[in-house]
């Protein structure tokens, strides 16, 4: 493996304190994938690295090294995006902790990426979440090898009909009839026709992706938490829930 | 290396400090054994009374001796305004900075879902409670300006949201006596948002 990067496009995930003035940084990059880097000094007063080391911007980072952790050498930051409002600060704090959980690390995957970095343009201007969330959860799927057709029956071999009713299994995808690992069940054809052309527009629709996605997530979290759904608290009256 | 049980534990347990490595650890060690025994047994009451009465602040949450600590008995602080901070050392700093009269509560940590801390870990339901309790006009956001700060302070404030409290976040800006060409891009966009008229 080479050990010196230089100038690689990236964002941070997470930083917490490494010995007394350090971080340890994750990193997800564009030809590298997720991987962990040591900034030595940037937990000290004066480190300008504090301030550029911040998830959500786009940065161009250097480092070396040949192990898994390696030493990160220089970080160029630019203003990125700006989750400002609560629910985008969730969805990004969201978005980050599925990487961070579940994408395995130093995979590079660069439409991930690509996807990463609209999702976070979108979030920063657009209001409606749900949809965003949603797609960028099934781009995240899809490459962790666990992507699936709305509209194909898998065990049946062809496409929902309006008026039947569907079963869903992490491992499979959309069935016609239950299997040992079918977790959701009743899913109407109707709604997956809709999904299918990637439609988010109806309730019914984001209510099926919502409970569809979770169940996935879930399935391939094997009983790990994620806890920035606890962030989005039903109370307040809104649906963008994750 | 293997010294006697007794050193070899001493150097052990001393490196559940921050910072303290074997190397450092043995150092402490020896230098207790060989011309710091006084401070030795002194550090060792400290530590054993510390731990065993040291507790949490039940207003605050702040590290405390008794039941409540001695911000939250001051008769002399004003009642109303409360300052929410992430840490003992961030509540010690502002105290240090003299300015503050208010009340504090403190989260110890701040939201951060990969670490697995939630609302509940950082006590925002008491926070909440003291609030409606004590009547509080305005709280004061000192969490510190990083994402998860944010994501903490908006957080409180959306929970709040609806409430007559007014809810104020602390300005970030250009450190005094600081020079502009030494300041980072972010914290200086941060300032020029935060500009003010000369005289006001």
């Amino acid at each position: 493996m080479t050990d010196r990067i230089s100038q690689e496009p990236g964002y941070v995930l997470h930083r917490r304190t490494y010995r007394e003035t350090s971080l340890l940084v994750d990193l997800f990059t564009l030809n590298f994938g997720r991987i962990s880097v040591v900034a030595k000094g940037a937990n000290s007063a004066k480190s300008p690295l504090k301030a550029q080391l911040q998830p959500f911007q786009p940065m161009l980072l250097s480092w070396q090294g040949r192990s898994d952790l390696k030493t990160l050498t220089a970080a160029e930051s630019r203003l990125g995006p700006e989750l400002k409002r609560t629910q985008r600060l969730y969805c990004g704090l969201y978005l980050n902790e599925l990487l961070q959980r579940l994408l395995p690390p130093a995979e590079p995957n660069q439409p991930l990426f690509a996807h990463y970095i609209e999702t976070l343009d979108r979030l920063s201007v657009e209001d409606d979440f749900e949809p965003i969330l949603r797609r960028f959860e099934r781009a995240f799927v899809t490459v962790l090898g666990y992507g699936f057709a709305w509209d194909e029956v898998m065990d049946a071999g062809n496409a929902p009909v309006a008026g039947m009713h569907y079963y869903y299994d992490p491992e499979q995808g959309v069935l016609a009839s239950p299997t040992a690992g079918s977790l959701l069940q009743r899913l109407s054809g109707e709604v997956l026709l809709q999904l299918g052309d990637d439609n988010l527009d109806s309730l019914p629709a984001r209510r099926m992706a919502k409970r569809v996605m979770r169940v996935l997530i879930d399935h391939l979290l094997q009983g790990r938490p994620l806890h920035s759904r606890s962030l989005f608290t039903p109370s307040r009256g809104d649906h963008h829930e994750t | 290396m293997a010294f006697s049980p007794l050193v070899d534990e001493l150097v052990e347990s001393l490196r559940c400090l921050p910072g303290v490595g074997q190397k450092t650890a043995q150092r402490m060690a020896f230098h207790l054994l060989e011309r710091g025994r006084s401070g030795g047994d002194r550090l060792a009451s400290a530590l054993q009374e510390a731990m065993s009465g040291v507790r949490r602040c039940t207003s605050c949450q702040n590290f405390a001796d008794t039941e409540t600590c001695n911000i939250c008995e001051d008769d002399h602080r004003q009642n109303g305004i409360l300052c929410v901070v992430e840490s003992p050392s961030d509540l010690l700093a502002i105290e240090q900075a003299g300015y503050y009269e208010g009340r504090y509560f403190v989260l110890m940590g701040h939201l951060s879902p990969i670490d697995g801390i939630g609302p509940q870990e950082i006590g925002i339901e008491q926070l909440l409670r003291r609030v409606t309790q004590e009547n509080v006009s305005e709280l004061i956001l000192a969490t510190n300006p990083t994402v998860e700060g944010e994501a903490t302070a908006h957080y409180i404030a959306d929970r709040l949201d609806g409430r007559d409290v007014l809810i104020t976040r602390l300005a970030h800006g250009i450190p005094v006596g600081g020079e502009l060409g030494y300041v980072d891009g972010f914290t200086l966009s941060h300032a020029f948002r935060g500009r003010k008229p000369l005289i006001d």
